[in-house]
């Protein structure tokens, strides 16, 4: 401390000292590598694509237009590595922070309410089939509108954790809704889930667009058919059906293997996927996305029949118009979304309006087959372990799904409601 | 506190009273050399040219940021330090006067720099503090387009605001505290160089909003922002009551543990509300 003191008070130590400050500030400034300050089209600093060369293969989210902090976060007003990525997010999709994101003002507000309320987002619908499946109703009385999103909250967890229902739901149901965390779970499971980017995101496969930079994933309006099957594939299996695919018994022989490792044999397709129809050509936007109304199964939130474009004006039963039903005089078309092809569509034939087939919908006749399996059931051993695919680890309980054996048959038809004669399935 | 054995007072903390000082000058000179580089058309755009492309550019403008921090901080410290020791009843109360409004004209001129830079936290700042004025029965108007017409006329009045501030403070500062004489000499080279390693150390960066689900202003405002948002009726009152107490002492012959204690209450409300916005900001 004397020494200290005694420096302090000459004249010589506090030139040296600023001397060497000088020089240090001198020496960081010759390092700093200078750049241009960028600007998106609206005039607004992101210095985020000043490092960031990555080629966003679409127009509307085009990085001169929104930047990468409009959607990643971050702070896009400065070039230091550390500051510019705090609270930067992967996935601007998740529904967790997709208010902050996706949904923010000037973007897609209004649509973010109503896909946290769609059965895609909440499952509200499996999780009350589950549990009435496994007899625990008073789960349900405890929570009358269950949804996913309410799994990964401490306390309903810990006053679930006895429902063996929820447990089956939670190891063989999890990984299909839109509050699951894109990436977090492992294998094929990874490319599940994320909220928006769930159906709204394409990972760009060409390569030629720029060899030498990286391509950002591509983000569509209308979602592919394969975003759709990547969950749509088990159950009634419509998302194999529909595109002419059959999951066999499963001996190790087929014609295509689904990422899951499941055997597939190929069959003949819908005419509707013939003609190139993909999901979202006849499922409207508030089926798929909500219309803001909480659900409590699928029969509710579905709206179109084949009545709406076979025969109808394209009007579904809950009395929207499809936006893409065209009438040109006295033929309707259905142009697919995303392109301008029109489909000329049938008109149903003088056997639909015979009176004794007036209780038969359209598919009790016109579906091909439909994948059935027998004597399915499912065993639960207290002792191993199985994938929690909300809590993403390992948890006592190993959920077994075994059947019978399978066909694809000509579908079972049933009387719904003592009404009308529908097709079943069983699985 | 005394680490350096230069000519004390017996009376008031001098580490504070010196500091105070060359903070202070040394904000107002390196802002000089900020606003060389600012203009107030392109206000972000500027203030992040001047960081990336102009030559020491963002050492001056860190220099300019954490120099008026810390004059904010010690100015703060120093009134309450003439406050406990009685200093106040050896100056005249024009004096005092002087000495509580340069102290509000500080924080005013420290907003007025967050607004300027125009960052996220800046304009949401200025739209904030346009708006109060606007809240203000029958001279609210008049208070906006004299000090924050942001969306009739953009930060032309605010960017003037903050250099006159600067200047009054800088006017006041040498009528009643020191002379440039005295600021030359060695004794103060300490508090210099505190304010010169400090950019080298911590970098602030200009601030999005982006993530963050609750709006904050600057540091200093946390405490009021809480206040008001949480308490907005009282929360203005108990805001004034700071500034109505150390105006109104001047009578008092000595310092009462009553209002020290309440002034110790008020800053730990002030504190306490502080924190529950950072809370609330960042999570």
């Amino acid at each position: 401390m004397p020494t200290l003191k005694r420096l302090a008070k000459t004249k010589s130590f506090w030139i040296l000292l600023g001397l060497t400050i000088f020089l240090c500030l001198f020496y960081s400034e010759a390092k700093k590598d200078r750049r241009e300050v960028a600007k998106l089209t609206s005039g607004e600093v992101e210095l985020c694509i000043t490092c960031h060369q990555e080629v966003v293969p679409e127009k509307v989210h085009e990085k001169k237009v929104v930047g990468c902090s409009s959607c990643h976060l971050g702070n896009p007003y400065t070039l230091d590595f550390k500051e510019a990525h705090k609270n930067i997010v992967k996935n601007p999709g998740d529904l967790r922070y997709v208010n902050l994101t996706c949904g923010q003002l000037g973007c897609h507000p209004t649509e973010i309410s109503k896909v946290k309320n769609s059965l895609m987002a909440t499952n509200h619908g499996m999780i009350k089939r589950v549990l009435e499946v496994f007899e625990e109703k008073e789960v349900l009385s405890l929570y009358p509108k269950l949804s996913v999103s309410q799994l990964y909250h401490r306390e309903v967890y810990h006053k679930t954790r006895n429902s063996l229902g929820l447990d089956y739901y939670r190891k063989l149901c999890g990984s299909c809704h839109l509050w699951l965390e894109k990436g977090k779970l492992p294998y094929f499971l990874k490319e599940k889930g994320g909220g928006c980017s769930a159906c709204h995101l394409v990972k760009e496969e060409d390569e030629s667009l720029n060899s030498s930079r990286k391509t950002h994933p591509k983000l569509v309006r209308y979602p592919p058919m394969e975003n759709c099957v990547r969950c749509h594939n088990r159950s009634g299996r419509i998302g194999f059906t529909y595109q002419g695919l059959y999951e066999n018994e499963q001996g190790g022989v087929g014609d295509e293997v689904w990422v899951d490792g499941r055997w597939l044999d190929r069959v003949s397709p819908d005419i509707h996927f013939q003609k190139g129809l993909k999901c979202v050509d006849c499922h409207t936007k508030e089926e798929v996305m909500g219309d803001g109304n909480f659900y409590y199964s699928l029969h509710e939130a579905l709206e179109i029949e084949c009545q709406t474009c076979h025969g109808g004006d394209g009007t579904t039963k809950k009395g929207r118009k499809l936006k893409n039903f065209q009438k040109k005089g006295t033929q309707a078309y259905l142009e697919i979304k995303g392109s301008e092809k029109l489909l000329l569509i049938k008109k149903s034939v003088r056997a639909c309006s015979l009176s004794y087939h007036k209780r038969l919908t359209c598919v009790s006749c016109h579906a091909k087959h439909m994948p059935d399996c027998y004597g399915c059931h499912i065993k639960y051993d207290p002792r191993d372990t199985h994938l929690d695919k909300i809590l993403a680890k390992e948890t006592k309980g190993l959920w077994i799904e075994h059947e019978s054996y399978r066909r694809l048959a000509l579908p079972t038809l049933a009387v719904e409601d003592n009404q009308r004669v529908v097709t079943v399935t069983p699985g | 506190m005394r680490f350096f054995s230069f000519s004390t007072s017996p009376k008031l903390n001098l580490f504070i009273a010196n500091l105070c000082l060359i903070s202070l000058i040394i904000s107002i000179l390196s802002g000089i050399v900020v606003s060389y580089h600012y203009f107030y058309t392109e206000p972000l755009y500027s203030v992040i040219q001047l960081e990336s492309s102009v030559p020491f550019g963002r050492f001056f403008r860190s220099l300019h940021y954490f120099s008026s921090q810390l004059a904010l901080i010690s100015t703060f410290f120093h009134l309450l330090d003439s406050f406990y020791r009685g200093w106040h009843h050896k100056k005249i109360f024009v004096a005092w006067l002087f000495l509580v409004l340069s102290f509000i004209v500080l924080i005013f001129v420290t907003f007025t720099g967050y607004v300027i830079r125009f960052d996220e936290v800046g304009k949401l700042a200025g739209s904030i503090a346009e708006n109060l004025c606007l809240s203000i029965p029958y001279v609210g108007e008049a208070l906006r387009d004299l000090l924050f017409p942001i969306s009739k006329g953009g930060l032309y009045r605010v960017y003037l605001a903050h250099i006159y501030g600067s200047f009054l403070l800088a006017i006041g500062l040498f009528v009643w505290h020191a002379s440039i004489k005295r600021v030359l000499s060695l004794k103060y080279a300490p508090y210099l160089y505190l304010n010169l390693i400090l950019p080298f150390i911590f970098y602030v960066p200009l601030e999005s909003e982006k993530g963050k689900t609750v709006v904050t202003g600057p540091w200093f405002f946390w405490g009021a922002q809480g206040l008001l948002k949480f308490l907005p009726p009282l929360g203005v009152l108990f805001l004034a009551v700071f500034w109505l107490v150390l105006l109104g002492f001047k009578p008092a012959r000595k310092f009462s543990p009553w209002i020290g204690g309440a002034l110790i209450l008020w800053l730990l409300v002030y504190f306490i509300f502080s924190l529950i916005i950072y809370r609330d900001a960042h999570t």
